[in-house]
Parts: structure tokens; sequence; C-alpha cells
């Protein structure tokens, strides 16, 4: 009797995935060998045994709980960017009202200043300035910066709008999240991401477009 | 129909914003989904868990979802990540010792045995089951998805290779070193 074959060539003669002539081989040794077969059977039972692995049952509300979660999840686009992003956006939209009430407090705090430094400054100076002027030239900084002011409490600062740093906090958390993303996400994160952009953009406009309303 | 060719035509349909076409879809595939998940892990709550993510994720990709591969293909990409993604984060938390399993979890199981059987047979059957878990929680995590899909799907070399990210060749290899692992474990209860 020839030597007994490896496992690796009794299994690939088990999957019929040896050559012609090495499956004859194979065959001719199994059927002198008692201990070989043996081996085949053992490999052939325990990969059957496997069936009494017996997989339990999914309940009769699978499926209704699975709708039901994409219901209450909401999973277009826009919404699914809300959930995520939900924190963030609430904490930028809350910075940003904050930014636009500070700048409205700290210009009415120095139109109050004004005002009662009105009283202070000489009349005849503003009459002057104001009869000498086109009338849309009379815009309160013109007249008053030329003039001395005394000293008073230091105003308001008047905030600038800061653009609120939303991105680099947004991206690794949208990053960390989709650990599985070379398969189905890369799209969905892309899009999210571009959306983000987009916002600090409108974001910066609104900012500007404020200053330029207060400003004027 | 071909059944490929239905869950093309659900997941078509479902693409286009019918999401009455996706009970369809769920329908069709939760079982395979639930199991093979079940199997995976070998816990019920964390394979229930898996397979709703699973048709959670599926539905929030669904406008980007190509008809370019098979259905199940992705669907059981899907479920394998998502399975691998909750062996990571209990990692911390279990033995390092594979096959050591709280005996609640291996002797809860059901059986799937429509006759009563006695008790000396139940206790057979309870301790060939538990021993038939053992052997595949024992199995590396990728080796184990491979005897799955191949014992319970019945997926060639090539499908394995293609859920597994690698080559049919590598899925040989791993097949063949978890059924000389599988044999000398189950060995001593087989009839030979
Ligand atoms: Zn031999």
């Amino acid at each position: 009797m020839n030597t007994c074959p490896a496992q690796e060539e009794l299994l690939e003669f088990l999957d019929n995935d040896l050559s012609p002539q090495d499956n004859v081989r194979i065959q001719a040794h199994v059927e002198g060998c008692a201990r070989c077969r043996a081996e085949l059977a053992a490999f052939r039972l325990s990969w059957q045994m496997l069936d009494k692995d017996v997989a339990p049952v999914l309940g009769p509300g699978f499926t209704d709980a699975v709708m039901s979660r994409l219901r209450q999840e909401d999973f277009p686009i826009s919404k699914q960017l809300k959930n995520r992003l939900g924190p963030v956006l609430w904490l930028s939209l809350g910075a940003f009202m904050l930014t636009g009430i500070l700048i409205v407090v700290g210009l009415s705090g120095r139109q109050n200043i004004e005002a009662s430094l009105r009283p202070a400054v000489e009349p005849s100076r503003q009459e002057e300035a104001r009869q000498a002027l086109p009338l849309e030239a009379m815009e309160p900084e013109n007249s008053f910066d030329e003039l001395p002011l005394p000293e008073v409490a230091e105003p308001a600062p008047v905030m600038m709008p800061v653009p609120i740093p939303v991105a680099p906090v947004v991206l690794p958390f949208l990053a960390q999240t989709d650990s599985d993303r070379e398969i189905i996400e890369d799209l969905d994160l892309f899009e999210k991401m571009e959306m983000v952009q987009k916002m600090e953009l409108l974001k910066d406009i609104d900012a500007v477009e404020v200053m330029e309303e207060i400003a004027s | 129909m071909d059944p490929a060719q239905v869950d093309i035509d659900l997941m078509s349909r479902v693409a286009q914003g019918e999401e009455s076409a996706f009970p369809q879809l769920v329908e069709r595939h939760k079982t395979r989904v639930f199991q093979l998940a079940w199997r995976f892990l070998g816990e019920r709550t964390e394979a229930e868990d898996v397979a709703q993510e699973v048709f959670v994720k599926i539905y929030q990709v669904r406008t980007s979802w190509q008809p370019s591969a098979k259905f199940t293909t992705w669907l059981f990409a899907i479920t394998r990540n998502t399975c691998l993604k909750i062996l990571e984060r209990r990692r911390p938390m279990v033995s390092l010792d594979a096959n050591v399993r709280s005996g609640d979890e291996t002797f809860g199981r059901q059986l799937a045995d429509a006759n009563m059987p006695t008790p000396a047979e139940k206790a057979f059957k309870d301790e060939e089951a538990a021993l038939v878990r053992a052997a595949i929680d024992g199995l590396p995590a990728q080796q184990r998805m491979a005897v799955l899909l191949s014992r319970f799907e019945e997926m060639s070399y090539d499908e394995i290779a293609l859920q597994l990210q690698t080559t049919p060749k590598a899925v040989k290899s791993m097949l063949h070193r978890a059924k000389v692992d599988l044999k000398k474990k189950l060995r001593n209860f087989l009839c030979i």
C-alpha cells in the first residue's frame, strides 16, 4: 500500500477538486485503506453535523419592527443629516443666534452711548454740520467720529460674527460612524459633507448681510 | 420568475421611492440574515439587532443602489460587516477562549425538533448541538463566516471570496483549515 495522502488532498478529493489522474490515484488508495476511509467519513460527517446547529426562528413582528423603525427615523437624506448632525446643528444655530443677539446688543449699546453723548457735545457744531452736509451724508458715525469724545465707561464691544468652526468638529464626527462606508456610505458621506460646507457658506453670507444692514 | 430578478425588481421599486415594496424584501430575506448573524454571533438579541440594522442600512442607501450585482451579494456583505462591528464592540468584554460561552446561551437554543424527545434523547441532542455550536464558535471570525456561507448559503469559493474580499484560493485554504478543525472537535460524536 502506498503512503496515505495528506488531509489537504483528501479534502480536495471530497470537493472533486483534483485532476482526473489524482482523483483515480486517491480513489484507489482509499478503497484499500481503512484509515483514509475513516478520515474521509469524519470530514463528511463533521461537515454534515453542522446542521445540528439549528438556528432559532425570528418572531412574527420583525418586518413591522423594521418598518416602524424606518418611519421613526425617517430616512430622506436631509433627515439623515438632521439625525446625525442634530446636536451640532443646534449648537451652531444657537451660537449663530447668540452672535446675532450680541451684535444687536453691542450696537444698541453703542447707539445709547452716542445718544447719551449728544447733549454733551457742542450743539452748534452739529447744527452747522447738518446744514453743510446733504441729508444722506448725515451718518452719526461720520459726524461723531470727528468729535472729541469725553471719557466714558468702555462701551459694550460690538461682536463680529466669527465663523463658527463647525467643519473640524463635524467631519470626524461623521467619519467615526462610518466604518463600513467602503461598501455603502461613501456617497452618503460626501453628500453630507457638501451640505455642511454649503451651510457654512450660507451662514457666512448671512452674517455679512446682517453686518451690512447694521452698518447702514 | 428568477428569485434574483424578483429581488432586483423589488429593490428598484424601493430605490424609486415605493416604500411598500420594502416589507416584501424584508420578508424574503429576514430569516437568512438573522440566522447567519445568529450562527456567527451565537446570541439571539445581537442577531436580531444585526438583522434590523442590515435592513435599515439597505433602506438608508436605497437611492444609491445599482442593480449591478446580485441583491443577496450586497445583503450578505452588509450582514457580514454589521456582524463584525458587533464582534469588535464586544471584544473587550468576552473571554479570549471563544469556546467558553455561557451555559444559558448554548443550551437555551431552540432545537427544531417536532417529535417530543425523551429526556435522554433531548440531553444527547442538546449536548450535540452545544458541541457543534462550540466548534463553530471556536473558529476564527473569517473562517467561521466562510464556513457559514459555504455550509448554509451554499456559496461557491468565488462567491465567498467576494464576500470576504479575498481570493477563491484563500477561501479554499480557509475552508480546509476549518474542516480539519471541525473534524477534530466533533470526532467523538461521530459514529465512525
Ligand atoms: Zn491511507
